[in-house]
């Protein structure tokens, strides 16, 4: 007898389960997107132990007849398809016909459905694949399908689930993602009885961020919006305060469906290149509308990936877009005091100390010229170089989904405060002759350093406190990078070559990128082997060996996930050069140099951040101090 | 010990070798000086780090019993500065040292004078003779040119070959190289020292202020490879040569150089000045352009321009070349105003060559921009 054969139906259909239904969590993804595409608006989710003895999904959505129940759990039934050109076109959240099918294998399921047109519903009942009898039954319209004892004819796989609390962790990402990609539907989460969410239908992801995320993140939101060619991008960036050591608070939805892509991850993190420390990933609400010709997302039975026809545009769009919003902002990091004011002492200086209670954050009041420029219209993206990014793009009439238009609360400025008060009695001022206070928070009139590392200045709207070093490091990255647009950089020529001895690969990424660094005004030659010649030098460096410039920018340019493009490269090269030639922390400025490196502050586009994405100043707004000080 | 001391005599003999001591050591006696008083063969003001060491003699010490003590360098300078006596009395009394003067006592803890390093006294019988004038002239020529920060190479001082009519010093930093050569002697058979010897700025610049210009003789010995010692009209100056390579200089002097300029160096000096006041960290550069009977120099920055004209004895093709000016002024500061220079190009990229007529001679490597 030979060693191969048939395996049956059942077993066939337990390791297509295995793949599709990998926990509970799976199971409530199937069961909620077919809700969502019977058109559901109320959307009711509760489970039990973490989904292991029960997920319950109810919706109000067009529900099913009698004929179709127990077609729905065969495997490959599908009302979502039709012939195989619709996988081109696909519209609806799944497709695939095997969720439920899958689903009804490994567990007790029990389904009871109304269509509209019906009058009385329909029951199914299956036990490990077994289907019972199509009963009628009495039930509202839509579909409410019961899950019981998940994985109970597969010992091994049930063996492999985690606590509940960490299954119902990961039910609730599931449900998040779903919430977070369609707002309009009113959704429920029960979890053991309790209530956990209970999130009516509204128009804008920002409630649904302040839901899960909490109202300070989604109180930092910045809105960003493009449409190139088709490709709608539209959503949400959190102010660069607000990150997360992982990249999981990165949400990425195509057609509504919420997809992990390497790539679009990457671009995010560029585009936040610059304000957020090493280390440090944004937080990002963002959606694509992609033609459905233009993108696959039957590559991944759970469809968490999808293959894009054009992903390198997509990326560029992304990244672009982003940015853009960035220059437009005004980023500033703010010193938030404590909710409760009698706490606190609230000198400047000990926010330096371990005083865990200022945190920074965006203010809760909009009173920012810059947020009100958010939809002005969008400066040309030519003032920002990314050669990446060669058509222009056309923000003419972007296509927002209906529930999204009325959403964006555009914040209207308010009037500058004039409360002068403080004004005549503050201490005379120490240094600086008075600037022409042209502009409210670009100048500040007065400054003193203390601890030889910050400095505290008087803005318009209440005092600013800086960090010299990395307000200086931006000045000097920003007149760097100018004066590389504008014209060359000096190089300085060695009178004999300087071998650098490094391993062949790093040798390699240094002759590779030859044609960059010699803009910079770095020569190399490559000398055979792990070898490279320098044969001169960027003129304005000063204090750097060659071999310590070589090395590290060879470290740099293995230490990242795609190849750097020349861009990248020249900005990360300044970046290390202005770090090495700014002023350091500790260093006694006299009162000329504090008002040349707070005059020179408004040069540059992104003061609020130095190159590494250390914020350069906190802001700690006159309304903060008043009400501190019990004022108001 | 006990010793009468001209006041000004050893405030000067301190000041000329406080200069060795450590601001802060870890062995403290370094930051002391030791004062050596003896009838006969005069007494010696010592200080060294381990690595540089000087002994001056004092003048004006009347011994009455010859001795040795340990000075503490600060304190000593105070005493001396603040005091309005013409001489001061020195002696130890039991385990005190007694600073003395007409209406004023100073009492010191008292070293023991042995555990001072021992400083290196010149004891070669052979060694090479120089022109006290003309080694201050080499050192000042070359010595700005140096690179204490270089790792790869000895560019910390000023490489020093001698023959037996020459001496050659050449200090570089990679972009830059000066050579000054003058003539030497070499009294009783001194052997040309081996390898290629670099003495530290920090000694060059000491042996510098010792040196006058008279038409003294100058004595150096280097001993087996690793230290130099220097003997003055006053001073013995010892130091460790700076470890590690020098590179081939030789091989920077570039040939076939077909453009050659003769100009002054005070007017070069001060038009390159002149240019350079338009010039920042970033913006560096001096465009020089050499045409027929004029150099033009011209410069950018932020806060404006500049542009000076110079007349110049040269009737060849054009030659543009970049320069960093504080290059070119390092070492014009070094020569006489009315010196010729001759500047000899190539092009841009190449180095640029000066050369005066008493053997200095200065390579430059251009700065190049993208435009």
């Amino acid at each position: 007898m030979g060693i191969i054969r048939q395996l049956s139906a059942s077993v066939i259909n337990q390791i297509a389960a295995g793949e599709v239904v990998e926990r509970p969590s799976s199971v409530v993804k199937e069961l909620l997107e077919n809700a969502i595409d019977a058109g559901a608006t109320r959307v009711d989710v509760s489970v039990e132990r973490g989904g292991k003895d029960l997920v319950r999904v109810a919706d109000d959505g067009k529900g099913m007849s009698v004929d179709d129940l127990p077609l729905a759990f065969t495997p490959h039934a599908t009302s979502k398809l039709a012939e195989a050109d619709d996988l081109f076109r696909i519209a609806t959240l799944g497709f695939r016909g095997e969720a439920l099918a899958a689903i009804a294998e490994i567990s007790r399921t029990r389904c009871q459905s109304r269509s509209a047109n019906s009058p009385t519903g329909a029951e199914i009942t299956i036990e490990g694949g077994v289907a019972g009898e199509v009963k009628d039954c009495g039930c509202p319209q839509g579909t409410v399908i019961e899950v019981r004892n998940l994985f109970f004819n597969t010992p091994v796989r049930r063996t492999y689930l985690k606590s509940d609390s960490t299954e119902a962790g990961h039910v609730i990402e599931v449900f998040t993602r779903i919430a977070l990609a369609h707002p309009t539907v009113h959704l429920t989460f029960r979890s053991g009885g309790k209530t956990v969410y209970d999130l009516p239908g509204v128009t804008g992801t920002k409630e649904r961020v302040a839901a899960f995320f909490g109202r300070e993140v989604a109180d930092s939101l910045l809105w960003v919006e493009s449409e190139i060619e088709e490709i709608h991008l539209w959503g949400y960036v959190a102010h660069p305060a607000q990150s997360r050591s992982t990249s999981k608070a990165q949400y990425l939805f195509v057609g509504g469906r919420y997809v992990r892509d390497r790539s679009l991850g990457h671009a995010l993190t560029e585009a936040f290149r610059g304000l957020l420390m090493v280390g440090r990933q944004p937080v990002a609400f963002i959606h694509l509308e992609i033609p459905p010709d233009q993108v696959d997302v039957n590559v991944h039975p759970t469809k968490v990936e999808v293959r894009f026809r054009d992903a390198q545009r997509i990326y560029s769009q992304l990244l672009a877009t982003v940015r853009q919003t960035f220059l437009q902002s005004d980023l500033h990091s703010r010193l938030q005091s404590p909710a409760v004011p009698e706490v606190v002492p609230t000198s400047p200086a000990s926010a330096g100390g371990p005083a865990p209670q200022f945190q920074l954050s965006v203010p809760e009041i909009p009173d920012r010229q810059a947020v009100a420029s958010w939809f002005q219209p969008s400066k040309p993206f030519q003032t920002y170089p990314n050669p990446g990014y060669a058509g222009g793009p056309s923000l003419i009439e972007p296509k927002v989904p209906e529930w999204a238009k009325s959403l964006p609360p555009v914040p209207t400025p308010r009037p500058a405060d004039d409360f002068d008060e403080f004004a005549s009695v503050s201490v005379s001022p120490p240094v600086t002759p008075e600037p022409s206070p042209s502009s409210p928070f670009r100048l500040p009139s007065r400054a003193i350093q203390v601890h030889d590392s910050y400095l505290v200045a008087e803005t318009n709207e209440g005092m600013v406190v800086i960090d010299q070093h990395a307000l200086h490091e931006r000045i000097l990255f920003e007149e760097l990078r100018q004066r590389l647009q504008t014209g060359g950089v000096e190089s300085q020529r060695l009178l004999v070559p300087e071998p650098v001895d490094l391993t062949p690969a790093e040798a390699n990424e240094i002759v590779e990128h030859k044609e960059v660094l010699a803009k910079l005004g770095l020569e190399v030659e490559p000398f055979g082997g792990g070898t490279v010649l320098v044969t001169s030098l960027p003129a304005m460096l000063k204090s750097v060996t060659p071999e310590g410039l070589v090395r590290d920018l060879a470290d740099h340019f293995r230490s990242k996930p795609i190849p750097p493009t020349p861009d990248l490269i020249l900005q990360d090269v300044l970046a290390m050069i202005a770090c090495k030639a700014a002023i350091k922390a500790g260093q006694r400025l006299s009162p000329d140099e504090i008002t040349a490196l707070l005059d020179r502050r408004h040069l540059v586009n992104d003061a609020h951040h130095c190159p590494h994405g250390r914020p350069t100043a906190l802001v700690f707004s006159k309304a903060e101090l008043e009400k501190q000080f019990g004022r108001i | 010990m006990k010793a009468l001391c001209n006041r000004d005599g050893l405030l000067a003999a301190l000041g000329m070798v406080s200069g060795v001591v450590p601001a802060r050591s870890p062995k403290p006696i370094l930051q002391n000086v030791k004062l050596v008083a003896d009838a006969e063969e005069g007494s010696t003001l010592m200080a060294t780090d381990l690595e540089v060491g000087i002994r001056f003699r004092v003048l004006g010490i009347k011994v009455d019993q010859p001795g040795s003590v340990i000075l503490p360098t600060v304190r000593i300078n105070q005493i001396l500065r603040t005091s309005n006596d013409d001489e001061l009395a020195i002696e130890t009394e039991g385990d005190q040292l007694i600073v003395r003067g007409l209406r004023s006592e100073f009492i010191l803890n008292l070293e023991d004078p042995d555990l001072f390093p021992e400083v290196a006294d010149f004891g070669a019988q052979a060694y090479h003779s120089v022109n006290a004038a003309d080694l201050r002239k080499l050192i000042r020529r070359t010595i700005f040119a140096t690179d204490i920060e270089s790792t790869r190479y000895a560019l910390g001082g000023v490489l020093v070959e001698l023959t037996d009519e020459t001496i050659t010093m050449v200090g570089t930093d990679g972009r830059r190289l000066a050579r000054a050569i003058a003539p030497a002697e070499a009294e009783n058979g001194a052997m040309s020292p081996t390898g290629s010897p670099v003495i530290p700025v920090k000694a060059l610049k000491l042996i510098e202020r010792n040196l006058d210009d008279g038409e003294l003789k100058v004595h150096l010995a280097f001993q087996s490879g690793n230290s130099v010692l220097v003997r003055t009209e006053r001073s013995v100056i010892y130091s460790k040569l700076v470890e590690g390579r020098f590179p081939r200089y030789q091989d920077v002097f570039p040939s076939g150089m077909d453009v050659k300029i003769p100009m002054e160096a005070g007017t070069l000096l001060q038009q390159v000045e002149a240019a350079s006041i338009f010039t920042s960290e970033e913006s560096r550069g001096v465009d020089f352009n050499f045409s027929a009977g004029t150099l033009t120099l011209k410069s950018q920055a932020d806060v404006g321009k500049s542009r000076v004209e110079l007349p110049i004895a040269y009737d060849g093709k054009d030659v543009e070349i970049t320069f960093d000016p504080r290059y070119l002024s390092d070492a014009l500061k070094t020569l006489d105003p009315m010196a010729h220079v001759t500047a000899e190009l190539i092009d841009r990229k190449n180095a640029a060559v000066f050369r005066t007529d008493d053997q200095y001679t200065y390579v430059v490597m251009p700065l190049t921009r993208d435009r």
